[in-house]
Protein backbone atom coordinates (compact mmCIF):
# COMPACT_ATOMS: atom_id res chain seq x y z
CA UNK A 1 0.00 0.00 0.00
CA UNK A 2 1.12 3.51 -0.77
CA UNK A 3 -0.13 6.84 0.54
CA UNK A 4 -0.45 9.78 -1.82
CA UNK A 5 -1.17 13.29 -0.56
CA UNK A 6 -4.43 14.89 -1.55
CA UNK A 7 -5.44 18.47 -1.04
CA UNK A 8 -8.96 18.77 0.31
CA UNK A 9 -10.47 22.06 -0.79
CA UNK A 10 -12.97 23.84 1.48
CA UNK A 11 -15.71 22.92 -1.00
CA UNK A 12 -14.94 19.24 -0.34
CA UNK A 13 -13.25 18.61 -3.67
CA UNK A 14 -10.03 16.61 -3.64
CA UNK A 15 -7.04 17.68 -5.70
CA UNK A 16 -3.68 16.16 -6.52
CA UNK A 17 -0.55 17.12 -8.40
CA UNK A 18 -0.17 15.62 -11.87
CA UNK A 19 2.97 15.63 -14.02
CA UNK A 20 2.44 16.27 -17.74
CA UNK A 21 5.33 15.50 -20.05
CA UNK A 22 5.86 16.82 -23.56
CA UNK A 23 8.73 17.35 -25.97
CA UNK A 24 9.67 20.66 -24.34
CA UNK A 25 9.55 19.61 -20.71
CA UNK A 26 7.37 18.85 -17.71
CA UNK A 27 4.43 20.80 -16.33
CA UNK A 28 3.11 19.96 -12.89
CA UNK A 29 -0.52 20.94 -12.58
CA UNK A 30 -2.78 20.68 -9.54
CA UNK A 31 -6.01 19.07 -10.69
CA UNK A 32 -9.32 18.37 -8.99
CA UNK A 33 -10.09 14.65 -9.10
CA UNK A 34 -13.33 13.91 -10.91
CA UNK A 35 -14.21 10.22 -11.19
CA UNK A 36 -17.19 11.10 -13.39
CA UNK A 37 -15.50 13.43 -15.87
CA UNK A 38 -15.02 12.11 -19.38
CA UNK A 39 -12.02 14.31 -20.07
CA UNK A 40 -9.07 15.67 -18.21
CA UNK A 41 -8.98 19.43 -18.65
CA UNK A 42 -5.88 21.54 -17.99
CA UNK A 43 -5.14 25.24 -18.27
CA UNK A 44 -3.83 25.76 -21.78
CA UNK A 45 -0.58 27.32 -20.57
CA UNK A 46 0.63 23.98 -19.18
CA UNK A 47 0.12 22.34 -22.57
CA UNK A 48 1.84 25.17 -24.40
CA UNK A 49 4.80 25.15 -22.06
CA UNK A 50 5.50 21.44 -22.57
CA UNK A 51 4.90 21.55 -26.32
CA UNK A 52 1.97 19.15 -26.28
CA UNK A 53 0.72 18.10 -29.69
CA UNK A 54 -2.67 19.49 -30.81
CA UNK A 55 -4.96 16.79 -32.19
CA UNK A 56 -8.19 18.65 -32.90
CA UNK A 57 -11.21 19.86 -30.99
CA UNK A 58 -13.84 18.30 -28.77
CA UNK A 59 -17.35 19.58 -28.04
CA UNK A 60 -18.04 19.69 -24.32
CA UNK A 61 -21.58 20.20 -23.06
CA UNK A 62 -21.75 22.14 -19.81
CA UNK A 63 -24.84 23.09 -17.83
CA UNK A 64 -25.33 26.32 -19.74
CA UNK A 65 -23.64 25.95 -23.10
CA UNK A 66 -21.56 23.88 -25.43
CA UNK A 67 -17.85 24.58 -25.54
CA UNK A 68 -15.48 23.69 -28.32
CA UNK A 69 -12.19 22.93 -26.62
CA UNK A 70 -8.85 22.17 -28.26
CA UNK A 71 -7.54 18.67 -27.58
CA UNK A 72 -3.89 17.77 -27.10
CA UNK A 73 -1.87 14.64 -26.54
CA UNK A 74 0.80 14.73 -23.88
CA UNK A 75 3.65 12.27 -24.12
CA UNK A 76 3.10 11.06 -20.59
CA UNK A 77 0.91 11.77 -17.57
CA UNK A 78 1.96 10.68 -14.08
CA UNK A 79 -0.47 10.49 -11.18
CA UNK A 80 -0.68 8.34 -8.02
CA UNK A 81 2.42 6.40 -9.07
CA UNK A 82 0.81 5.41 -12.35
CA UNK A 83 2.11 6.48 -15.76
CA UNK A 84 -0.03 6.88 -18.87
CA UNK A 85 1.55 7.40 -22.28
CA UNK A 86 0.00 9.42 -25.11
CA UNK A 87 -2.66 10.81 -22.82
CA UNK A 88 -5.40 13.04 -24.25
CA UNK A 89 -6.08 16.33 -22.49
CA UNK A 90 -8.43 19.19 -23.28
CA UNK A 91 -7.20 22.77 -22.98
CA UNK A 92 -9.14 25.46 -21.22
CA UNK A 93 -8.22 28.85 -19.84
CA UNK A 94 -11.14 29.64 -17.63
CA UNK A 95 -11.90 31.82 -14.71
CA UNK A 96 -14.04 28.88 -13.62
CA UNK A 97 -11.31 26.87 -11.92
CA UNK A 98 -11.10 27.72 -8.29
CA UNK A 99 -7.99 29.56 -7.12
CA UNK A 100 -5.02 27.22 -6.85
CA UNK A 101 -6.48 24.62 -9.19
CA UNK A 102 -5.15 24.23 -12.73
CA UNK A 103 -7.80 21.87 -14.08
CA UNK A 104 -9.77 18.67 -13.64
CA UNK A 105 -8.40 15.13 -13.68
CA UNK A 106 -10.66 12.47 -15.13
CA UNK A 107 -9.85 9.07 -13.72
CA UNK A 108 -11.98 7.41 -16.40
CA UNK A 109 -10.02 8.72 -19.38
CA UNK A 110 -6.61 7.22 -18.80
CA UNK A 111 -6.95 4.59 -21.50
CA UNK A 112 -5.94 1.68 -19.31
CA UNK A 113 -9.03 -0.61 -19.67
CA UNK A 114 -10.70 0.50 -16.46
CA UNK A 115 -7.83 -0.47 -14.26
CA UNK A 116 -7.15 2.90 -12.74
CA UNK A 117 -10.82 3.80 -12.54
CA UNK A 118 -11.67 0.73 -10.49
CA UNK A 119 -8.61 1.31 -8.47
CA UNK A 120 -9.45 4.92 -7.74
CA UNK A 121 -13.03 4.10 -6.82
CA UNK A 122 -11.91 1.43 -4.43
CA UNK A 123 -9.42 3.72 -2.78
CA UNK A 124 -11.73 6.68 -2.47
CA UNK A 125 -14.62 4.59 -1.15
CA UNK A 126 -12.48 2.87 1.41
CA UNK A 127 -10.32 5.71 2.56
CA UNK A 128 -12.35 8.91 2.51
CA UNK A 129 -14.11 8.38 5.83
CA UNK A 130 -10.75 8.30 7.55
CA UNK A 131 -9.51 11.53 6.01
CA UNK A 132 -9.22 14.71 8.07
CA UNK A 133 -12.14 17.07 7.46
CA UNK A 134 -10.45 20.37 8.21
CA UNK A 135 -10.52 22.72 5.21
CA UNK A 136 -7.29 22.97 3.26
CA UNK A 137 -5.71 20.16 5.21
CA UNK A 138 -3.50 17.70 3.44
CA UNK A 139 -5.09 14.32 3.49
CA UNK A 140 -3.80 10.99 2.38
CA UNK A 141 -5.32 8.59 -0.04
CA UNK A 142 -4.19 5.02 0.37
CA UNK A 143 -3.52 3.31 -2.90
CA UNK A 144 -1.77 0.23 -4.08
CA UNK A 145 0.97 0.95 -6.52
CA UNK A 146 -0.08 -0.24 -9.98
CA UNK A 147 1.87 -3.26 -11.20
CA UNK B 1 14.13 26.22 -1.81
CA UNK B 2 11.78 23.78 -0.13
CA UNK B 3 8.10 24.01 -1.05
CA UNK B 4 7.12 24.80 2.53
CA UNK B 5 9.51 27.77 2.51
CA UNK B 6 8.06 29.00 -0.78
CA UNK B 7 4.54 28.82 0.63
CA UNK B 8 5.55 30.84 3.68
CA UNK B 9 7.52 33.46 1.78
CA UNK B 10 4.93 34.25 -0.89
CA UNK B 11 1.72 34.31 1.08
CA UNK B 12 -1.41 34.84 -1.04
CA UNK B 13 0.51 34.79 -4.30
CA UNK B 14 0.92 32.45 -7.24
CA UNK B 15 4.50 31.29 -7.63
CA UNK B 16 6.06 29.96 -10.82
CA UNK B 17 8.52 27.30 -9.78
CA UNK B 18 11.31 25.54 -11.64
CA UNK B 19 11.02 22.15 -10.01
CA UNK B 20 14.35 20.69 -8.86
CA UNK B 21 13.23 17.84 -6.64
CA UNK B 22 10.11 15.68 -6.48
CA UNK B 23 8.98 12.63 -4.58
CA UNK B 24 9.90 9.22 -5.95
CA UNK B 25 6.65 9.02 -7.90
CA UNK B 26 7.63 12.20 -9.73
CA UNK B 27 4.47 14.13 -8.94
CA UNK B 28 4.64 15.96 -5.60
CA UNK B 29 7.01 18.92 -5.54
CA UNK B 30 9.61 18.97 -2.79
CA UNK B 31 12.02 21.72 -3.89
CA UNK B 32 12.35 24.32 -6.61
CA UNK B 33 13.67 27.66 -7.78
CA UNK B 34 11.45 30.74 -7.85
CA UNK B 35 11.00 32.06 -11.39
CA UNK B 36 8.23 34.58 -10.73
CA UNK B 37 5.48 35.44 -8.29
CA UNK B 38 2.30 37.44 -8.62
CA UNK B 39 -1.24 37.78 -7.31
CA UNK B 40 -2.45 37.39 -10.90
CA UNK B 41 -2.78 33.78 -12.08
CA UNK B 42 -2.95 34.68 -15.75
CA UNK B 43 0.25 36.69 -15.46
CA UNK B 44 2.00 33.66 -14.02
CA UNK B 45 0.64 31.29 -16.66
CA UNK B 46 1.86 33.65 -19.39
CA UNK B 47 5.30 33.71 -17.84
CA UNK B 48 5.28 29.92 -17.63
CA UNK B 49 4.75 29.65 -21.38
CA UNK B 50 7.62 32.07 -22.00
CA UNK B 51 9.95 30.34 -19.54
CA UNK B 52 12.84 28.23 -20.78
CA UNK B 53 12.72 26.06 -17.67
CA UNK B 54 12.15 22.37 -18.46
CA UNK B 55 10.19 21.43 -15.35
CA UNK B 56 7.67 23.93 -14.05
CA UNK B 57 4.74 24.23 -11.71
CA UNK B 58 2.47 26.91 -10.32
CA UNK B 59 1.91 26.94 -6.59
CA UNK B 60 -0.86 28.96 -4.91
CA UNK B 61 0.42 30.08 -1.52
CA UNK B 62 -2.83 31.17 0.06
CA UNK B 63 -6.12 29.87 1.32
CA UNK B 64 -8.58 28.17 -1.00
CA UNK B 65 -11.92 29.78 -1.75
CA UNK B 66 -14.70 27.84 -0.03
CA UNK B 67 -17.44 29.23 -2.29
CA UNK B 68 -16.14 28.12 -5.67
CA UNK B 69 -16.26 24.72 -7.34
CA UNK B 70 -14.47 23.66 -10.50
CA UNK B 71 -17.06 23.64 -13.25
CA UNK B 72 -16.86 23.99 -17.01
Amino acid sequence: MRAYPLLRLPSGLLATRVALRGPLGVGRARLVIDTGAVYTVVHVSFLESIGAAPIGEVFVHSLERTLRLPAFTVDRLSVFGAVFDHYQVLAYAPAAFTVGVDGVYSSVSDGSPGFFYEYACYSLACCLPALPIEPSSLASLLCQTPQ
Amino acid sequence: MRLEEIQQQFKDEFVLIEVTKTDKDDTEILEGNILAHSKDYEEITALMVQSSAKDVAIEWCGEFDDKVAAVI
